[in-house]
């Protein structure tokens, strides 16, 4: 089973539990699953047209699924998935 | 202390407050005998404010003041007698300390009242923060400790100066003259500028003042304590200058902070989707969040972020606040940001900044004047 990662500002969601374990073949499945069994979570990660939102990273491992397959990145039994809130920001306004 | 002045004096001077109420000579010997510390930040506002506040209080019979000295002729035309510094350290108490600031979301005040029994050590008045953390946190005893953040909304201007500056030395003067006690937290909604209305939170003096900025020791300042700590960040803002540079602020499990720079990987997201992220590594910065989890595995916990702006001020941005707290909800309300402004390739200023939970904005942390 993968795990997924939650972040303390989620885990109001997942009765406070900071991990959540899934079965699932992608990331995307894996998050389906996270819904299935916390409801309202799923919102909070993608948007209404299916996509990661901005300020939310999901990594696979060490690297954001941006830069791998998005949601249809494989996910093996032992992997694990971790949602992270984005730290970002910059000059200018 | 200095030597008392002449009852009779005393009442002629200020007698108009005597008239008020249950402010009886005690009272107004009680303001006499009371120091204030008017501080204040940079801002037009700020100081506006603080001069205004010091000119009430003067005004109202306050025995002695630490304030700055280009203020001096003003005040002791107000009262040739006050006995005027410009060192906090001369500030014997009992002391009211003034903090004024302009903030993302207005102006404020925070101060911090304590009664002769409470007194902050000398060091404690060197910084504005640690002075009121210092009563804050010594408010366990049975002696009187109060203090207060007053906030002003927006707009942070002339007028709201002497509003914000007049109110905070009514309350306190209201104190001192036993008419009433300070509260601890006093949030002041300007969307009507002629008729402020005050919402009044109540809080026993053993509690903090709310404000996350007030309330915390100041970060940068424990920072500050060790120059290697921070030369980190200086050196990383500088070598990637006219990029952003970024990283973290560590604590490990004995306390002790450490700062780590990390990979500006913002050009690397703005080559995938230019759309979503349309800024660059010179007006941006995005880090590898997963070093955070990487730090924990190995005891360090994460108490700020850190990241340079290039040739601008180390003010926290409208970017900075969108990407740290969208949707008005900050995404590491425990965690600061220190911002680096690197001017033309060296460091010119850095300031720390709390997610502050009464006003729902980013605050800058207190410094020294």
């Amino acid at each position: 089973m993968a795990t997924i990662k939650i972040p303390t500002p989620l885990r109001k969601f997942t009765g406070e539990k900071d991990s959540v374990e899934v079965t699932a073949a992608t990331v995307g499945e894996a998050l389906q699953a996270l819904e299935a069994a916390h409801p309202g979570l799923l919102a909070k990660i993608v948007d209404d047209e299916g996509k990661i939102r901005r300020f939310i990273n999901v990594y696979a491992g060490d690297e954001d699924v941006r830069f791998l397959d998005g949601l249809q990145t494989p996910v093996g039994a032992r992997d694990e998935i971790s949602i992270i809130p984005a730290i970002a920001g910059g000059a200018h306004g | 202390m200095n030597a008392p002045r002449d009852p009779k004096l005393l009442y002629e001077r200020y007698g108009r407050q005597l008239l008020v109420d249950g402010a009886d000579f005690s009272g107004q010997q009680a303001l006499h005998g009371l120091a204030a510390v008017f501080a204040a930040d940079t801002s037009e506002v700020g100081q506006a404010a603080a001069q205004v506040c010091a000119h009430y209080l003067v005004g109202a019979g306050l025995g002695r003041a630490v304030a700055p000295s280009a203020w001096a002729a003003r005040l002791q035309d107000l009262d040739p007698q006050l006995i005027l510094s410009d060192n906090p350290r001369l500030a014997e108490p009992p002391v009211a300390q003034f903090w004024f600031a302009q903030r993302p979301y207005g102006a404020s005040v925070d101060v911090a009242l304590t009664d002769a029994a409470q007194a902050p050590s000398a060091t404690d008045l060197d910084t504005p923060t640690a002075h009121t953390t210092a009563w804050t946190q010594g408010a366990t005893g049975p002696a009187r400790v109060a203090t207060l953040r007053l906030v002003l909304g927006q707009p942070a201007t002339a007028d709201a100066a002497v509003v914000l500056g007049a109110l905070a030395a009514d309350l306190v003067a209201a104190d001192v003259l036993k008419l009433a006690a300070l509260p601890a937290l006093v949030a002041v909604d300007w969307s009507d500028p002629d008729h402020p209305h005050i919402e009044k939170t109540e809080r026993g003096p053993q509690q903090s003042s709310g404000g996350a900025a007030a309330a915390a020791p100041s970060l940068l300042a424990e920072l500050k304590r060790d120059p290697q700590v921070l030369q980190v960040a200086w050196s990383e803002s500088c070598a990637r200058y006219p990029q952003e540079a970024c990283g973290l602020v560590l604590r490990d499990a004995a306390g002790l902070l450490s700062v780590v720079a990390a990979p500006n990987v913002q050009d690397r997201y703005h080559a995938l989707d230019p759309q979503a992220y349309p800024r660059t590594a010179r007006t941006a910065y995005k880090l590898n969040e997963r070093l955070i989890a990487k730090a924990a595995e190995q005891g360090q916990h994460l108490v700020a972020i850190w990241h340079s702006h290039c040739d601008a001020g180390a003010y926290f941005s409208a970017e900075d606040v969108r990407c740290a707290a969208p949707n008005d909800q900050p995404l590491y309300p425990e965690v600061a940001y220190l911002v680096v402004s690197v001017i033309g390739g060296a460091v010119a200023g850095a300031q720390m900044y709390h997610w502050d939970p009464v006003c729902r904005g980013f605050a800058p942390e207190m410094q020294p004047n």
